[in-house]
């Protein structure tokens, strides 16, 4: 296996391990919070 | 049809992606944003979340955000997110998948005078990753607050600051000194993409600094044929971008440069 091939496939392996703790741990309800939101930081208010 | 798509295939590409990105068409009459659950997942490109139109998360701003609570929760989901759009897409995103991008390629065909890089701009390519880790990085962990998101995006002061406060009369009332240096920031972005091409992309775009670490190894890349090509530097000459070689840090793998090889060798 060639190192860029070896390279894509771990990045993609933690990539999904990542996705799925996150996703098990809920935390991708706080993304989901902070984009339904308006956010003020984002838009020049503070 | 398939000069039509050699053609304009990037550029339908383009407009495609940011109409899905803000396709809550409704949010742009009432001036609201969306609140549905497609807001679970982060688009690709750089596209604020506070745009009345946006239907997903921004990976930026959503970066940051995880990171300002980072000492009590680290932020699995983002992170892998981030990592399977770059492993998957690398710079794919920036020249295919970003409506900053876009309209900073709409604004490069205003008639005027261009600057094109050089060594100088080489150097100021290096600017994006000061971004990414100083603002988006540091700056949220040590302050507490996006500093990307607050002091410097123009995805967020378009699409949210203007667009939403045209019909939002409550965030309208709000604006104030923030919004007046964010409107700034923008209008210097907006010039300097007139004369330099995609000069956000190109020396301030966390995003695709981030994206361009995988750009060599991702799914999606552009490959040289080493026993096809001759070395006469066709491909760096005609790219608008910074890069030495093609799918570089800075190629954001538009597919232009495979007009100007004579060889065929680019993939």
């Amino acid at each position: 296996m060639s190192k860029e091939k070896f390279a894509r496939f771990t990045v993609l392996g933690i990539a999904l391990v990542l996705i799925g703790v996150g996703v098990y741990t809920g935390e991708f309800v706080s993304v989901y919070r902070k984009a339904s939101m308006i956010c003020f930081e984002c838009i020049g208010i503070g | 049809m398939k000069k039509f798509v050699d053609k304009h295939g990037r550029r339908l590409t383009q407009v495609v992606t940011a109409v899905l990105y803000n396709c809550n068409i409704t949010g742009f009459a009432k001036g609201e944003i969306y609140q549905g659950k497609l807001k679970n997942a982060c688009v690709p490109g750089l596209n604020c979340y506070s745009c009345p139109g946006a239907v997903g998360a921004c990976p930026m701003g959503s970066l940051q955000s995880a990171l300002v609570t980072s000492r009590y929760r680290f932020p699995y989901y983002i992170l892998g997110m981030l990592l399977l759009m770059g492993v998957l897409l690398g710079r794919f995103v920036c020249g295919f998948m970003c409506p900053v991008g876009l309209v900073q390629e709409l604004l490069y065909k205003i008639p005027g005078k261009k600057l094109k890089k050089s060594k100088v701009t080489r150097v100021l390519s290096y600017g994006k990753y000061v971004v990414l880790v100083a603002l988006v990085v540091m700056f949220p962990i040590f302050l507490r607050k996006p500093g990307f998101c607050k002091y410097v995006c123009p995805a967020g002061t378009f699409e949210g600051g203007v667009l939403l406060g045209i019909t939002n009369t409550s965030v309208r009332a709000m604006l104030g000194r923030l919004f007046t240096w964010k409107m700034v920031v923008l209008v210097i972005i907006v010039v300097s993409a007139v004369s330099i091409y995609r000069s956000f992309c190109r020396f301030i775009c966390p995003l695709g600094a981030f994206y361009s670490l995988f750009n060599r190894f991702s799914f999606v890349r552009m490959v040289v044929d080493e026993s096809k090509c001759n070395h006469c530097g066709a491909c760096r000459k005609f790219c608008r971008m910074d890069i030495k070689t093609v799918g570089d840090r800075e190629c954001i793998q538009c597919r232009e440069c495979k007009k100007v090889c004579s060889q065929n060798a680019i993939s």
